[in-house]
């Protein structure tokens, strides 16, 4: 006998669920009466997208009763990741400027190879380039894939 | 040298299938159901909550990954399932919808996570990016609400797509 996605006890609905990001669930809690239900009604649920959706996210920890007010948390934890988005990437835009001011430094040091600042200059681009490989790996993490929601 | 040991598994529908002990150790039932009986023996083992098409397709996942670890898959799945998991896993759901629900079912009921994981994932990503009519034409589910009350839910949760 063919076996259908209703056929599934709703703990295992729920875990198919988790592996979803926060834009999804939207369209899941309108599915219907029961997926609603018991989508709003568990905590282990909230608790497990909250993991997920929460990485890397900085200065805000989990609730610790995300059913009473498990929307609102949600809103301000989404909040929160984008400012911290805005941060990251502001910081990637400077970091690449100073780059980019150093490398003409070090260009300029090349014609003239009696400077002595050039040493100085490569060592800060070194670092500025590890600067800014740490920032994107952080916003890797921060990143839901809402840039693929709809496709 | 030493034989390798095995299990006898048999299914639902009563086809039994011989396992190597070490492979099928993956399923934490079978590893409890192991540790309760005796060494020497060829143990049978009914599961009797499982067909044998997703038997089958349980143990091929045990034979591969019990030497090749699966990697875990993150949550939330960022972009399709296929762009996370390996050629032999892309390969393995390449199945029809009813034996994956099977495959999951069978995964919960014999403890094996990151089978369950696997086949959890691919539905969600199944789910990903589709509208609620094409979810529910997809996996046959009855939208019981009225178009009033959807509307309110959709409003309801507007915040969930800012995230």
């Amino acid at each position: 006998m063919s076996k259908h996605f209703s056929d599934l006890p709703r703990e295992i609905m729920l875990e198919i669920f988790t592996f979803l990001s926060l834009p999804h669930l939207g369209t899941l809690l309108s599915l219907n009466r029961s997926i609603h239900d018991e989508l709003e009604n568990s905590s282990n649920f909230w608790r497990k997208l909250w993991n997920g959706y929460s990485k890397g996210v900085e200065h805000y920890s989990i609730p610790l009763d995300l059913s009473d007010s498990m929307k609102k948390q949600f809103v301000v934890l989404i909040s929160h990741k984008k400012q911290d988005i805005i941060f990251i990437k502001n910081s990637i835009r400077r970091l690449r400027r100073d780059l980019d001011d150093c490398e003409v430094m070090i260009e300029i040091g090349f014609s003239d190879p009696n400077d002595e600042m050039i040493d100085s200059y490569r060592e800060k681009a070194k670092e500025i380039k590890n600067e800014i490989d740490e920032c994107q790996a952080k916003l890797e993490i921060l990143k839901t894939d809402s840039d693929n929601f709809g496709n | 040298m030493s034989e390798t040991k095995q299990v006898e598994l048999t299914s639902k529908d009563k086809v039994s299938f011989k396992v190597d002990r070490d492979v099928i150790l993956m399923s934490g039932l079978v590893k409890d159901m192991l540790e309760e009986g005796d060494e020497d023996e060829t143990p049978i083992i009914p599961i009797p909550n499982v067909d044998s098409k997703p038997l089958q397709k349980v143990i091929e996942y045990c034979q591969y990954h019990h030497k090749e670890p699966a990697q875990e898959i993150e949550k939330p799945l960022k972009g399709k399932i296929e762009d996370v998991i390996c050629d032999w896993d892309k390969k393995f759901l390449e199945i029809d919808q009813s034996l994956l629900i099977e495959l999951i079912m069978a995964a919960n009921y014999l403890n094996i996570k990151d089978l369950l994981d696997l086949t959890c994932a691919k539905v969600a990503s199944m789910i990903k990016g589709k509208s609620p009519e094409q979810i529910r034409e997809m996996f046959g589910i009855e939208n019981d609400f009225t178009p009033e009350e959807e509307a309110k839910i959709r409003e309801e949760n507007k915040w969930c797509e800012e995230a």
